[in-house]
Parts: structure tokens; sequence; C-alpha cells
């Protein structure tokens, strides 16, 4: 895996103290753009805190594909322009996280796929219904989470060798052989990405299946997955309340109480949740709009003001 | 078939008038001229077997292998040149870890098969090559059950109930299909293959040979070996007990 380096000032000195294996940072042009020592929480793998974001546009693809694009002047006007953030200005600005949550469960007969729908951009919410399940091919779909350009990019190359693979194969891909492809790519280029992602599915010799690949490139398969920031706040959920052979209807209901509670607790899952179901008949979706989610103990219902919350109860009136 | 392709078989780059190589011909001749290779493809299973003919009393029984495993599930039989031979098993070898490695999954025996075809192809196409020497029966067990395939020199494959190259084919083929395949078990199957071999095997020309059998089906795990040394024993008594009762005749 070769990363070509860029020479650019200033975070140069960073980056090539960290890591050998140079990155392209390239800048696009983006109004109050902001170049700073962003490598370090994201070299060492965590999701960039608001204030500190890397402007990170293109990368170097390891299978040689062309770099996408950038432009030396831009660079430059970046550099010299705005300063660091640490000047009380929201955050608003650097790569499209999906910080996330998504979940993939094997049921009776298939898989259910679910994810919440927020893409943020610090703490911007640069789209609030986004998809986060994407085809890679009839009968395997795959979970984003992470750094959105660098999901979108690996399911690319994974749908297009796919597809020669299926037309060489003369039949369906299996789901084992995308999260492998999945897989190689995650890790042969851990150092350039920051994506985590659950590969579901079904084929004809073993059914449904899901596939857990996290950041480093593992792969693992399991029962159910989960993954994103919200999904810290499902381990305990989902090992009290997971069954075994569950059937289709209560696994999509499953998967929609778990992936509301993440978004519940987690600042960075919202929006909608929406879930893909894949089983021998095929492929279907399904939409569920933030009124339609269940709520948790915690949530109250709207009050009309904060005096009718006091005068709910039997005050001592005020005696004079 | 015998004809010359006077002026015409010269290079492997070359048609003849009427629309033949023949430089891949005679290649199938190289093949032809081999001790013979027989494959069935049984109902729980592939077997392979060859006739190996030893030139040699030197020769230390159980070299020169003429059955290979190319795969943990897929064995690979060469009938004619046996350096030849050992280059597309070397090639075989070798697809079938690359795609195990990309994919994550062993290679379907369909594919490989096509691989192997495609490169005993690729040496026809240019005339600073020349054509292998030798023909291939390729059998495996894969998720879609046992297969069988044979690769001529030409690059021509097809898949197969049953298969045989080199001298005693023709008389192979007519045993073959006077089989059940259907209802036959591996275990039985190495019995007729045995009995197949010795049959062609003609004493006059050929002194001396060795007979190599292997299999892969669910009684070996699917995994593609050698078949164990005391059935092997067994097939041989009982074909030899058959040509007593041919000769008897």
């Amino acid at each position: 895996m070769e990363g070509c380096s860029v020479p650019i000032r200033k975070t140069r000195v960073y980056t090539d103290h960290l890591r050998e294996n140079l990155r392209t940072i390239v800048i696009f042009t983006r109004p109050g753009q902001v170049a700073t020592s962003a490598s370090c929480s994201f070299l060492r793998g965590r999701p960039p805190l608001a204030s500190r974001v890397s402007p990170v546009a293109s990368r170097q693809s390891p299978l040689a594909a062309a770099p996408l694009g950038f432009s030396a002047t831009d660079m430059d006007a970046a550099l010299m322009g705005s300063s660091s953030v640490a000047m009380g200005d929201i955050p608003t600005t650097g790569e499209h996280r999906m910080g996330t949550t998504i979940v993939g469960v094997c049921y009776d007969g298939g898989v259910v796929l679910a994810a919440d729908s927020r893409t943020s951009t610090g703490m911007y919410v640069a789209n609030r219904a986004s998809d986060k399940i994407t085809q890679l091919t009839d009968n395997v779909y795959v979970c984003r989470s992470g750094s959105a350009a660098d999901t979108q990019v690996i399911s690319d190359y994974v749908r297009y060798f796919l597809h020669q693979h299926t037309i060489q194969l003369a039949q369906p891909a299996t789901v084992k052989v995308t999260a492998n492809l999945i897989r190689l790519l995650a890790y042969q280029n851990k150092n350039m990405l920051q994506a985590g992602m659950i590969v579901g599915g079904w084929d004809k010799y073993e059914g449904g299946q899901i596939f857990s690949v996290p950041l480093g490139g593992t792969i693992l398969r399991q029962p159910f997955a989960i993954g994103g920031s919200g999904s810290s706040y499902l381990y305990g959920l989902l090992d009290h309340e997971w069954k075994e052979g569950m059937s289709q209807e209560e696994a999509e209901k499953f998967v929609v109480k778990v992936v509301s509670l993440a978004i519940a607790r987690d600042g960075a899952s919202g929006g909608v949740v929406r879930t893909v179901t894949i089983n021998a008949d095929g492929v279907s979706r399904k939409f569920y709009p933030g009124d339609k989610l269940p709520l948790w103990h915690e949530e109250i219902e709207p009050q009309n003001s904060l005096l009718d919350i006091l005068a709910a109860g039997n005050p001592e009136p005020m005696v004079q | 078939m015998s004809s010359i392709g006077t002026g015409y078989d010269l290079s492997v780059t070359t048609f003849s008038p009427d629309g033949r190589v023949f430089q891949v011909e005679y290649a199938g001749k190289a093949v032809d001229n081999s001790g013979t290779v027989v494959g069935i493809k049984c109902k729980d299973g592939i077997v392979l077997g060859v006739e190996k003919l030893v030139t040699s009393k030197m020769i230390l029984k159980g070299s020169n292998r003429r059955v290979h495993s190319v795969h943990r599930n897929t064995g690979l039989a060469v009938a004619g040149l046996a350096a030849d031979g050992r280059q597309i098993v070397a090639r075989a070898k070798s697809e079938a870890a690359n795609y195990e490695k990309v994919y994550g999954e062993p290679m379907p025996v369909k594919e490989l098969a096509d691989r192997v075809a495609s490169y005993v192809h690729l040496c026809t196409l240019y005339w600073w090559l020349r054509p292998f020497g030798c023909g291939v029966i390729l059998g495996g067990y894969d998720r879609d059950g046992p297969q069988l395939y044979m690769i001529e020199p030409s690059g021509l494959s097809y898949k197969y109930f049953g298969a045989a190259l080199g001298k005693g084919r023709q008389a192979a083929k007519t045993e073959i299909e006077k089989l059940k395949l259907s209802e036959l078990t591996c275990r039985e199957g190495i019995v007729e293959v045995a009995k197949i071999i010795y049959g062609v095997h003609d004493e006059a020309k050929d002194k001396a040979f060795e007979l190599e059998l292997s299999w892969v089906c669910d009684e070996s795990n699917r995994q593609h070996e050698k078949v164990p040394d005391d059935l092997v024993e067994q097939a041989k008594a009982a074909a030899q007990a058959a040509l007593e009762e041919m000769d008897a005749d």
C-alpha cells in the first residue's frame, strides 16, 4: 500500500512525524476551511473532535486509481486562510462523518440491517436523512459508519469487483466473498481509512449472514453486529435482549427499538431509522420516521410551560 | 485420423486451408501416446486413476507422481509430457491459492477448470510458445457437489461424468459408459477404475506399470488425497481377478 505525499507546508511536519506512509492531504476550497494539525486525533483512529477536523478530501487509492482531484492554488488559499478554531466558533467544517448507529441481525431466514440517518460535519448535521445502507450486489448490502467518503469509496470498489466476479462465476456472489473484499481493502489501507462496516446478506449456500468489518480490517462473522458511535449504548441492551431465530417481524421491530435507543442517547445519531431486510425472496426496504420510533422512559411528553409541571401536584397555597 | 499438414504445420500460429491448427493436433498426439488416465464422477465424489508406465526398474515406487492435489478439495491427473504437466499443476495451484486469498473462499472447481483451460489455450496463440503436450483431468468437490473436467492441449474444457486420456482411452471410455455412475459410491468406483486400467493395459507393448489412484469424496472428508493403501490393494486384487476371468473365457 503506497500513499503519496503532497508537500504541504504547515501540516507536513505533523503528518511526516506521525506516519511514514504519507497520506495525501488535500484541501478543497470551502469557505472557512481549516487546516490544522488535524491529523493527531485522526491518525489515532478516533473520530476527530469537532474542533480539530482534518480537511481531507482525497486519498491516493491503493489500487492506483487517480486522486479524486485537487488544486494547488486552493491549498495555498486554505493555508493562508482561517486560523485555528479554538476561538469560540461553532465547528461546522471538515470532513463528512457519520457519527452513527448501525446494526445488523440474523433472523430465521435472512438478515435485517438497520441504521440511523444523521451525517454530521463537525456539529452541523449535513444530511439528516441519509441512507447509510448501501447495495453492493443484489443480495448483499453494507452498513457504513465512520468517514462518509472512505466508506463510499470502499463500497464503490467492492461493487465494481463483485460485478466482475458475478459475471465470471455466472451466479450471485456469496456474502463471505463480499465481506472478504471489504476486509482486504480495509486492512491493506488501514492507515488511511476510517471505516467501520457491517456486511449483511443472503446466499443460497449459507443463508443469511452478518459480517462485521470494524476499524483496522478485522473480519468477524456474528449472529448480530453493531457499529458506529451510538453502538456504545447498545452492547448491554443486545446482550440482554438478543434471541436466536427470531421471525422477520420480530427482528425488524427489534432493530428499530435498538437503533432508536442509540438515537436517544447518542448526539451523533439521529433522524430516521432505515432498515433493509434480505432473504431468499429478495430485498425490502423500510423507513421509520421520527414519530414512529418507540419512546424510551426518560423521554417525556411535551409540556406547555414550566408552570404546568409545577401545578401538576397539589402545592401548599402560599399563606400570607 | 492421421493427416500430414505439409507446410501448414510448422507454427502454431498458422491455420491450414481446412481450418485446422496442426501444431495443436500434434500436441494431442503426445497425449495419445502416454499412459492411460481415467476419471469418473461417482455419486459421492470423484475418482482419478493413472496407468503410470514404469520405464526402468531403477525408479522408486511412488515417485514421478501423475496425480497432484492443487487445492484441499481438488486434484489433477496429467497425461502426456510430464514436464509440461508440472507447469500446468503449478499454475493451477497458484490460481487456487490466489483466488482464496482474494475472495476468502475455496475456488469453485468450475472456475479453476476455466482458468487452467485459459492458460493452456494461451500457449496456442503465440508463435514463441509451443502448446502444452499434455491433457489434464481435473476433479474436485466443492459446495456444488463433485465435478469432473477434462482439459485438452487445445484449451478445450468440458465437464464430464467420466473421462479418459492416453493410449487406452477408447477402450476405457467404452468401459466407463457401461458403468452406472449415479449409483456408484467412490469405494466401488475405485475398484471399477482399477479394473478399467488393468483392462486397457497392453501387456505386450508396455511391461510394467504402477496404478495411481486418488479420490475426493465424502469418505475422505471432501479432501483430495491418495486412496488409502489397503483399498488400493483390494482394488488391484479385484482388477486382477476380473482380468483372469476375462482371459479364462
